[in-house]
C-alpha cells in the first residue's frame, strides 16, 4: 500500500514537473495580454500569422505582473503598458524591455454632468482625478492644457498636486484610484472628475456614453508618450518573428477593427 | 445556458471550466492528504495524546497561520521566483497549483484540528477504560467518531479552494475566474460570459457540498450502527 501511494505521489510530481518545463518551438510566439481589446486583436491576427509561418500563443494574465516573465524570457512580448510603466519596471527590475510598436492612444478626458463648458465651472468644485504616479500627472498636464491649471515650469510627466503652480478656480483635488474615481463622481452631484471612457461608468455601473465629455485630451508629442504600446526584450526587438508580428499587428485589418470596435475609448497609434 | 454564448465564448468557457476543475483537482489532491496529517498532529497535541517535541507542533501551528494571514494574491505572487528558480516557470500553471496547495493545506490542516477537537471528550476515557493502546485509540474511536465530521471540513476547504482558484488569473492560471472577471467583467462585451462563469461556479459548489453532505450523513449514522 505505502509502495503504490510512493509511486503514484512521484508519478505525479513528475507530471506536475513536465507541465511545468514547457517546450519552446521555434516558430511559437507568446504574446503577454490582460485587458479588452489585446486578447481580441491577437486573436484577430493569429490565423495570418499562421500562414505566415507564425504560431502565436496568448498568456494571459494580470498586467501588473506580466513584465516578469518578459523579462525571463519565458513570452516573448506583452501588449499592456504604455512607456512609463515599462520604465517603472526596467528601473525597479534592472530589465532591459523596449517599446517595438505603439498600439494605441487611450482617450483620456475631462468629464462633467453639469457644466456645459470650461468657462461654467465655479471656483471652488471638488475635482476627481487618478491617484497613481502615471495617470495623475497625464490629468495634471490635461488640465494644464485646458487652461484650468498651471503647472510649474518644466514638469510634465512627474507632475504630481505640489507642482500645480496656480489655480485660478481653486478646483479642489480629491485623488482616487482609476476604479473608483466614476463612483466618487456621481456621489458627488456629477460635476468633474478626469477619467478614462474605460473607467467611466454610470450609477448603474454600466458603461457611460460620450454625453459628459467636457474636452478630450489633445493628441501631441508629449501625450502619445502614452500610447498603450506592443513592448519586448532589447535582444529579441530585431527578431523576424517579432518584425513579422508587427507588421501584422499595424494592418490596416487592426486598425479597422480598432476604429469599429475601440473607437469609443481610443485611437490607433499607426 | 450555452445557448447565450457566441462559439468564441464557448470555447472559452469549456476550457475556463476544464481549467478551473484541473486546478481544484489536483490543489486537493496534495492538500488533502497533507492538510488531514498535518491537521491530526495539530490536535493530538493539543488533546496531549502525543508529547514528544511538542516546541516542532507549535512552529508548525504557526506556520500554518501564517500562510493562513497571509492575503492570498499576495502568496500567489510571492511564489513566483520560487516557482521560476524550481520549475523554471513564473506564470501559469505550475505557480498558480504551488499557491493553491499551499493556502489548502494551511485551511485543511486547521479544520482538520477543529474537528478532532471539537470531538465528544468521552470518547478518550472510554478507549483508556477499555484498555486501548495509542494506535487503537487513534484508529478504533477517534478515526471513526471524527470521519464525517472530516468529510464536511474538506468539503468546505474544496469550496475555499474553488474561490481562491477564482483569482490565480492574474498569475495566468485561467479558469472561471478568468472568464467572469477579466473577460466578463472588465471588458465591456461580456456580461453574458460573466454571468455564465459565475453561475457554473454556482453548480460546482452546490455539487462539491451535496455529495459532501450525502457522505458525511452515510458515516454519520454507520458510526450510530443504525
Amino acid at each position: 500500500m505505502k509502495k503504490i501511494l510512493l509511486t503514484i505521489t512521484a508519478c505525479s510530481l513528475l507530471l506536475l514537473a513536465a507541465c511545468g518545463m514547457t517546450n519552446q518551438n521555434e516558430d511559437t510566439l507568446k504574446i503577454g495580454v490582460n485587458f479588452y481589446p489585446m486578447p481580441e486583436i491577437v486573436t484577430l491576427i493569429t490565423d495570418d500569422l499562421k500562414e505566415a509561418g507564425i504560431k502565436v500563443e496568448q498568456v494571459q494574465m494580470d498586467y501588473n505582473i506580466l513584465n516578469t516573465p518578459l523579462a525571463n524570457k519565458e513570452i516573448d512580448g506583452n501588449m499592456i503598458q504604455h512607456q512609463y510603466f515599462m520604465e517603472f519596471f526596467n528601473t525597479a527590475n534592472n530589465a532591459q524591455l523596449v517599446i517595438a510598436q505603439p498600439i494605441y492612444h487611450s482617450k483620456f478626458a475631462l468629464y462633467s454632468g453639469i457644466y456645459d463648458s470650461i468657462d461654467d465651472i465655479p471656483n471652488g468644485t471638488t475635482i476627481y482625478v487618478p491617484e497613481d504616479v502615471v495617470n495623475l500627472p497625464r490629468a495634471l498636464i490635461l488640465l494644464d492644457a485646458l487652461g484650468l491649471i498651471t503647472l510649474k515650469e518644466g514638469i510634465t510627466v512627474t507632475a504630481t498636486l505640489d507642482d500645480i503652480a496656480s489655480n485660478p478656480k481653486n478646483l479642489v483635488f480629491e485623488p482616487k484610484s482609476l476604479g473608483t474615481t466614476s463612483q466618487a463622481y456621481h456621489s458627488d452631484g456629477s460635476k468633474l472628475a478626469v477619467m478614462y471612457p474605460t473607467y467611466a461608468r454610470d450609477t448603474n455601473n454600466e458603461l457611460m456614453d460620450a454625453s459628459q465629455v467636457l474636452a478630450y485630451e489633445e493628441l501631441n508629442d508629449l501625450t502619445k508618450t502614452y500610447a498603450i504600446s506592443f513592448v519586448t526584450r532589447k535582444d529579441n526587438l530585431n527578431d523576424p518573428k517579432i518584425q513579422t508580428f508587427i507588421e501584422y499587428l499595424t494592418s490596416n485589418k487592426v486598425r479597422n477593427w480598432l476604429v469599429k470596435n475601440y473607437g469609443w475609448a481610443a485611437e490607433p497609434a499607426f | 445556458m450555452m445557448l447565450l454564448l457566441n462559439a468564441t465564448e464557448q470555447a472559452q468557457i469549456i476550457k475556463a471550466s476544464l481549467e478551473t476543475l484541473n486546478l481544484l483537482l489536483v490543489s486537493a489532491l496534495v492538500s488533502l492528504p497533507i492538510g488531514t496529517i498535518i491537521g491530526m498532529l495539530l490536535a493530538l497535541y493539543e488533546k496531549r495524546i502525543f508529547n514528544k517535541h511538542r516546541w516542532l507542533i507549535q512552529i508548525l501551528s504557526v506556520i500554518v497561520s501564517i500562510v493562513r494571514s497571509i492575503p492570498f494574491v499576495l502568496l500567489m505572487v510571492i511564489i513566483i521566483p520560487f516557482s521560476f528558480n524550481t520549475f523554471g516557470t513564473s506564470i501559469g500553471y505550475m505557480p498558480s497549483i504551488l499557491s493553491l496547495s499551499l493556502i489548502g493545506i494551511a485551511t485543511v490542516s486547521r479544520l482538520v484540528e477543529q474537528s478532532v477537537i471539537d470531538m465528544n471528550p468521552t470518547i478518550y476515557d472510554l478507549a483508556y477504560s477499555m484498555g486501548a493502546s495509542k494506535y487503537q485509540l487513534f484508529k478504533e474511536f477517534i478515526f471513526i467518531e471524527v470521519r464525517s465530521s472530516l468529510i464536511l471540513a474538506y468539503t468546505s476547504s474544496l469550496v475555499s479552494l474553488l474561490a481562491y482558484s477564482s483569482v490565480v488569473y492574474i498569475i495566468g492560471g485561467g479558469g472561471l475566474g478568468y472568464t467572469a472577471i477579466q473577460i466578463g467583467y472588465y471588458s465591456p462585451v461580456g456580461k453574458t460570459l460573466m454571468w455564465v462563469s459565475t453561475i457554473l461556479m454556482i453548480i460546482i459548489v452546490q455539487i462539491v457540498q451535496l455529495l459532501g453532505n450525502i457522505l458525511a450523513n452515510y458515516l454519520n449514522k454507520k458510526k450510530r450502527g443504525h
